[in-house]
């Protein structure tokens, strides 16, 4: 496969205001390949919107090499292949999606009709038929974010690069977008997804990079994160005394009451058998018997050591840590 | 040395002969967009996308409506400026400023070149006047400065071509004294000074907040990272942003202006007058190099600082054109230390003094700009100041972190 996407030991610093330098992104060294979609997540501050400023030629990289398309961003043939949407969506509020979207076009030097042709297919791709006439100032917050996806897209890019995509975007919004990701997926589009989301990570992304303080802590295979682990969980009415615990304790490999039901580990589902009785002695119900898996949450958390920006809270203690395993992206930076 | 030097501009001259004075300028305007365009931005610009980006700032600033309102503002004072003065009342009030220019032009008449640049009425005889250039038939009296009473300057004002000194003029001169015709001349004269300079700052005022707001509006609220990730480059979008706003403001200053031709000729036809002054036209097709000027300077402005401040900075750079002459008579000063010289020159030469343009449109009713040579003379110095500032503008956006 082709890396669309290749850095090296990227690094931006900025100066601190009282002296002394912040470093936003620090040695990351990450490759995209050809028709995946890669999820860049990481806490607030990590340094996500800095890595890809500095791959779209926003910012100059302090230090380290990147390539887009194993060329220069600066090359006008290599940005005519790139979509981009910003975190911040602001466009021009007092022109209509039409207009807004019509300019973009001109800015890839797309005659009228096939400027007209492009606008069509975004429009109805971003599901905003009805609204074209619309200036953007009179649309909400979803639907201003659906212009942008569909600018981002006006020119049919081989590589799109998304900064919080879901953002400000409704449960609904965030289907169709999730939906949107897999049809570009589907048409060979590859996909750098910048996001928190890690439930639109699970679902969508081939592989994700975990970035904390600016640091590429680990470059994984979603699915090999998330895959299907040895053992059962159960799931049942919350048993209160000790007495009743007990026995349950010195079949499972472990037993918590969290969220008002008792969470009890198996090694083996043919220890469920066991359980039953047990239950029903303790007055309680089973509720439901999952397979043991790791959650993107579940190894983000073990991942991240800052909170981030925004996070006030201190991070609770995973329900089931795991901790991740060994590094095995197809290339990764530090730690 | 100097020999080859004369030779050359001997021969230049010879063969050019009066296009000297065109050529010189042609090429150094032909160069600084060669240089820009063909050297400096090689590669890095093309028309279409810039072209895009002024489309789209046109439409937004329309769309804002705040450009609208300052033009319909715009519009009304100056149809009142325009009209009201023709009335019977509005003559009345400019009965004193018509009869005191009346005086100074009539004045001029009498001195061959008398060039009486400031004074009160009724002060005039017996005040102080110095003789600034007192060569045959080029006499100019500037009050305040040296005694006409003595024997030199009145020998002096008594010798120039036949023309009468000031003592000899006639004692309380009043508009009455003049024909009417030649009152209705300067009136209308006086009326369209106000009327062009309203119009000037109308179109300065509406120049003057886009080219503040059009940058960090972009940059704060982010509508730029969704540009400049496109093929296109930062040249491209500056001077596509820049040539956006000084369409607007071209195109107003063009509106206000058919307004008050179009007030002017239905006036002067109903006075049985020409209604198209050509002096008044080619005056006015200086304004919208001057307003590109304005932009360049605040949008450059703001990349280094914040609107507020950039627009004052900007402002007193572009006022500073008031002292651009001063700033030359200084330099050629004989006895100043080269330390002061070079920089006063380089100012001279960098210091847009465009903002006099302005203020020559008071001089144009009294024939400054009488001739297409005299326009071009004004464009092409303002055409060079703009290559520089918009090289100065590609270069300090393009340092700019998004």
């Amino acid at each position: 496969m082709d890396a669309y996407i290749k850095t090296e030991n990227l690094v931006k610093e900025y100066p601190k205001p009282g002296g002394g330098k912040i470093t936003a992104v620090d040695k990351v060294s990450l490759e995209i390949y050809s028709g995946e979609v890669f999820a860049y997540v990481g806490p607030n501050g990590a340094g996500k919107t800095t890595t890809i400023k500095i791959l779209l030629g926003l910012t100059r990289p302090t230090s380290g090499t990147f390539e887009i398309f194993g060329g220069d961003i600066s090359d006008r043939e290599i940005r005519s292949h790139i979509g981009f949407l910003p975190e911040e969506h602001n466009y021009y509020p007092y022109l209509t999606v039409d207009t807004v979207l019509d300019f973009y076009a001109r800015l890839f030097g797309m005659g009228k009709s096939e400027r007209k042709k492009a606008v069509n297919e975004v429009v109805s791709m971003a599901g905003l038929e009805d609204r074209r006439t619309t200036k953007l100032k009179n649309l909400s917050k979803g639907l201003q974010q659906r212009v942008g996806l569909a600018q981002a897209l006006i020119n049919d890019p081989d590589l799109l690069l998304l900064d919080e995509p879901a953002s400000g975007l409704d449960p609904l919004g965030q289907a169709d977008l999730r939906k949107l990701i897999m049809q570009c997926k589907e048409s060979g589009k590859t996909i750098f997804l910048n996001t928190h989301d890690l439930s639109d990570v699970e679902r969508v992304a081939d592989r994700v990079g975990i970035l904390d303080n600016g640091q590429l802590k680990t470059v994984r295979s979603v699915k090999e994160i998330t895959s299907t682990q040895e053992g059962v969980i159960v799931k049942a009415e919350p048993i209160r005394e000790e007495s009743h615990l007990k026995p349950i304790k010195e079949i499972a490999e472990s037993v918590e009451m969290s969220d008002g039901f008792t969470w009890i580990e198996l090694s083996d589902e043919s220890k469920v058998g066991a359980i039953l009785p047990l239950l029903k002695k303790a007055d309680s119900k089973m509720i439901t018997v999952e397979q043991k898996r790791l959650k993107l949450e579940d190894f983000f958390r073990g991942t991240v050591t800052s909170r981030g920006d925004s996070w006030v809270e201190p991070l609770p203690e995973p329900r089931k840590p795991t901790g991740p395993s060994n590094d095995t992206g197809k290339s990764g930076g530090e730690g | 040395m100097d020999a080859y030097i004369t030779n050359f501009i001997y021969w230049w001259d010879h063969f050019l002969g009066p296009q000297w004075d065109i050529v010189i300028p042609v090429l150094l305007v032909l160069t600084g967009i060669i240089w820009l365009f063909g050297v400096y931005l090689r590669g890095k610009f093309r028309f279409l996308p810039a072209l895009a980006i002024a489309r789209v700032t046109i439409q937004d600033s329309i769309g804002r409506m705040e450009v609208v309102i300052l033009l319909l503002i715009g519009v009304l004072v100056l149809g009142v400026n325009g009209i009201i003065p023709n009335t019977a009342q509005g003559r009345n009030t400019l009965d004193q400023w018509m009869n005191l220019e009346i005086f100074q032009e009539r004045l001029k008449e009498w001195g061959g070149g008398v060039d009486i640049t400031e004074y009160e009425t009724g002060s005039l005889p017996g005040t102080n006047l110095s003789v600034v250039n007192g060569e045959s038939g080029t006499v100019s009296i500037v009050p305040g400065e040296t005694d006409t009473g003595s024997p030199e300057i009145q020998d002096t004002l008594l010798n120039a071509d036949g023309e009468i000194s000031p003592d000899e003029r006639p004692e309380g001169v009043t508009a009455e004294e003049f024909s009417e015709s030649e009152q209705q001349r300067k009136m209308q004269s006086l009326i369209w000074q106000g009327a062009f300079l309203m119009a000037d700052f109308f179109v300065a005022l509406i120049g003057f907040v886009l080219a503040m707001v059009v940058l960090p509006t972009e940059l704060n609220r982010g509508v730029i990272l969704s540009i400049l990730p496109k093929p296109v480059t930062r040249e491209e979008y500056v001077y596509g942003k820049a040539l956006g706003i000084w369409v607007i403001v071209a195109g107003c200053f063009l509106l206000l202006s058919l307004e008050l031709f179009s007030i002017r000729a239905i006036f002067a036809v109903m006075d049985g007058r020409n209604p198209v002054d050509w002096n008044l036209v080619k005056a006015m097709a200086l304004f919208p190099f001057k307003y590109f000027t304005l932009v360049l300077i605040i949008m450059g402005m703001t990349l280094r600082m914040p609107e507020v401040p950039a627009a004052i900075v900007g402002l007193a750079i572009f006022g500073c054109g008031h002292f651009h002459d001063r700033i030359f008579e200084i330099s050629q000063a004989p006895d100043l230390a080269l330390i002061f010289k070079i920089p006063l020159k380089i100012s001279y030469w960098m210091i847009p003094h465009l903002s006099q343009v302005t203020f020559s449109i008071l001089d144009v009713f009294q024939s400054l700009i009488t001739s297409w040579e005299e326009l071009w003379g004004w464009v092409w110095q303002i055409t060079i100041y703009n290559i520089l500032l918009l090289w100065l503008l590609s270069y300090l956006f393009r340092r700019r972190s998004l």
